[in-house]
């Protein structure tokens, strides 16, 4: 009886190793197609922010910007002369 | 007699022993005899390697907000011509869409991968999918993107592969490339894209972002300014250049003709030089200062002393003749340079003799300024042994000798900061600028030539320049082009070089315009307006009200 019950004992741990080693080496791969699959998606979304920053310089663009206000805002460059600075003293304001 | 079941049972296990054998002998094959050849086969297959470059790194200017280089993705049509299994269709394709395609194709009918085209528009790319031919494949490819055009001369481009070409991002290339990293990576057939193991062979480097000196808002408003005077003058080439002269930092560097990088179809080289460092320039007047600091520097000149200038528009020294725009009698060495009298000049560098070459090349002259950007010209001083008897007046009004334009802020900037020549710098590495221990100037001399500069802003020639409430020290200078070895007294190099200061507040301003339209043109009518409105700008800019 005892040497039986040996024999399952240690062919059961052994079978749990096996089946913890099978396991453990399937969830490393789980994980790591997890994170291959995030980094991919990490790139997609480095593709999109390029992107949007490049749509967001078009919107900036100097040019434009400038060509907008002269024309829509009727804005025209300050010159130095115009600037007046105001001191938080000023007992004017 | 024997059993016909025994007879059946017989065939069928030397059947099954002849089966066995014949898996036994192609298993021997396979294991042992070619076993090297399959071995081989499947390392290739699970095991892959790989080189992977870091993205290039993106350009900011000084601010660090403001990108001036970005990448982005752009497509590739590509096909494998020994695999093609329609090649009419993509022969016809080919031929209406992308001709020049078709005889590379005819050449390459056997290699296994052939470009279209590359960098192809959103156009190009619809034509290819509604073509809708399985042999036309796409691919996408990282490319750069600049926002600020007008920096293009600076910034410069890249090559159809992202290698660096011109300007910043060829001078920065390994910074901006970075290095690849070697990876193994364990795959299987069903696998694809993803691995189950992966591991590092090289550890490369990750490329990392390059911050400028350069300020954009800064750089447009010069440019602007820049395109208005050369379109007001019918001008072609001009440059402006804002440096800081106690860091060397240069906040502007403009120059016209200029390019887009993000439009490079059709591009002419010359327009993407940097022609504040790859043109030098016999600058003229301009120079009158530098040999003014000499004189002063050797003692053989005081400010107030009187020089006579013979009262005259020509005149003949040792048989050489000179020529001036106003004829001048007696007047103080400081009224020669405010008035920029050639011929007071010419008396005083007379008394310099071959000591105002060493003069010119300690002020960094004839040699390249230290900035490391590419194609940079590093001028030309003639030298004493190559003079004629013409030559130490040619070279005290500034001929026989050129400079590019970051020479003379340089030159400026070391008047400015108290005598020492600065490295000037584009990129902003951190790192505190490194002085000499001594200035190559005595404080005197450097405040005499000062006074003589801020004389000439406001009763010389730089008078457009002046700013209530601001020092501003001018030097111009109008120059005749050499042009088929004779110099053209139509065609003239206007220039005016000046410091800018406030109290703390300091700034180098290099105004250049190169052939300007109009009659009787001079600096003070073409490049002082521009020096004014660059430095308004600049003023506005940076908020030094």
């Amino acid at each position: 009886m005892k040497r039986s019950l040996f024999i399952s004992i240690f062919v059961a741990t052994h079978l749990s190793f096996v089946f913890l080693q099978i396991h453990k080496h399937t969830q490393f791969i789980k994980q790591s197609f997890s994170k291959q699959k995030n980094e991919r998606l990490l790139a997609s979304l480095e593709v999109k922010k390029q992107h949007l920053t490049q749509e967001l310089y078009i919107a900036k663009n100097h040019n434009a910007i400038q060509e907008f206000a002269k024309t829509h805002l009727n804005m025209a460059p300050v010159r130095l002369g115009q600037i007046k600075k105001v001191s938080h003293h000023d007992p004017s304001l | 007699m024997i059993h016909p079941y025994k007879l059946r049972s017989g065939i069928v296990f030397f059947i099954c022993c002849l089966l066995f054998t014949i898996i036994a002998i192609n298993l021997y094959f396979i294991q042992v005899y070619n076993s090297a050849f399959y071995m081989h086969l499947a390392e290739q297959q699970h095991h892959v390697t790989v080189s992977q470059y870091p993205p290039r790194a993106d350009i900011y200017d000084r601010t660090g907000k403001q990108l001036l280089a970005c990448n982005k993705e752009c497509v590739s049509a590509f096909l494998i011509p020994n695999e093609l299994k329609n090649p009419e269709a993509v022969t016809a394709f080919l031929r209406s869409h992308f001709p020049q395609a078709v005889a590379q194709l005819k050449k390459q009918k056997r290699k296994p991968f052939m470009y279209i085209r590359r960098k192809l528009t959103p156009e190009q790319v619809n034509v290819i999918k509604q073509a809708n031919i399985p042999d036309i494949k796409l691919l996408t490819e990282s490319t750069r993107y600049y926002p600020l055009a007008c920096a293009g001369t600076v910034i410069g481009m890249t090559d159809i592969d992202n290698k660096g070409l011109a300007g910043i991002e060829l001078s920065c290339d390994a910074h901006l490339t970075g290095e690849p990293t070697t990876y193994s990576l364990d795959k299987d057939a069903r696998s694809g894209c993803f691995y189950f193991n992966r591991e590092t062979h090289i550890s490369g480097n990750p490329s990392s972002p390059l911050y400028l000196s350069i300020d954009s808002d800064l750089q447009f408003l010069a440019y602007k300014e820049l395109e208005q005077i050369l379109a007001k003058f019918k001008s072609k080439e001009g440059s402006v250049i804002i440096m800081d002269p106690k860091t060397g930092e240069i906040l502007t560097m403009v120059s016209i003709p200029d390019f887009d990088p993000n439009e490079t179809n059709e591009l002419d080289p010359a327009n993407t030089k940097n022609r504040v460092v790859t043109e030098s320039y016999e600058l003229g007047s301009v120079f009158k200062e530098f040999a003014a600091l000499a004189a002063l520097e050797e003692g053989v000149v005081t400010l107030d002393e009187e020089i006579d200038c013979k009262n005259a528009e020509t005149c003949f020294i040792d048989g050489r003749r000179i020529n001036t725009t106003h004829a001048d009698g007696r007047i103080s060495f400081r009224d020669v340079i405010a008035r920029s009298n050639n011929i007071g000049i010419a008396i005083v560098a007379k008394r310099l003799q071959h000591k105002i070459y060493e003069h010119y090349t300690r002020m960094g002259f004839g040699k390249k300024s230290g900035l490391s950007f590419p194609g940079e010209n590093p001028g030309f001083v003639n030298k004493p042994e190559n003079w004629s008897k013409q030559s130490i007046i040619s070279l005290s009004y500034g001929y026989e000798v050129s400079a590019n334009i970051l020479q003379i802020a340089r030159a400026f900037s070391m008047i400015a900061n108290g005598g020492y020549l600065i490295t000037p710098k584009l990129k902003l590495d951190g790192k505190k600028p490194t002085f000499p221990s001594k200035p190559l100037y005595s404080a005197t001399s450097l405040d005499g030539i000062k006074e003589i500069m801020e004389h000439t802003t406001t009763h010389g020639t730089a008078k457009r320049a002046q700013k209530k409430g601001y020092k501003i020290m001018c030097k111009t200078g109008t120059a005749n082009m050499l042009v088929n070895g004779e110099y053209d007294k139509v065609r003239n190099l206007y220039t005016c070089a000046g410091i800018v200061e406030r109290d703390d507040y300091q700034r180098v301003v290099v105004a250049f315009v190169k052939e300007a339209t109009g009659y009787n043109l001079f600096a003070a009518t073409v490049a002082v307006p521009l020096f004014e409105r660059v430095t308004e700008a600049m003023l506005i800019h940076e908020r030094i009200i």
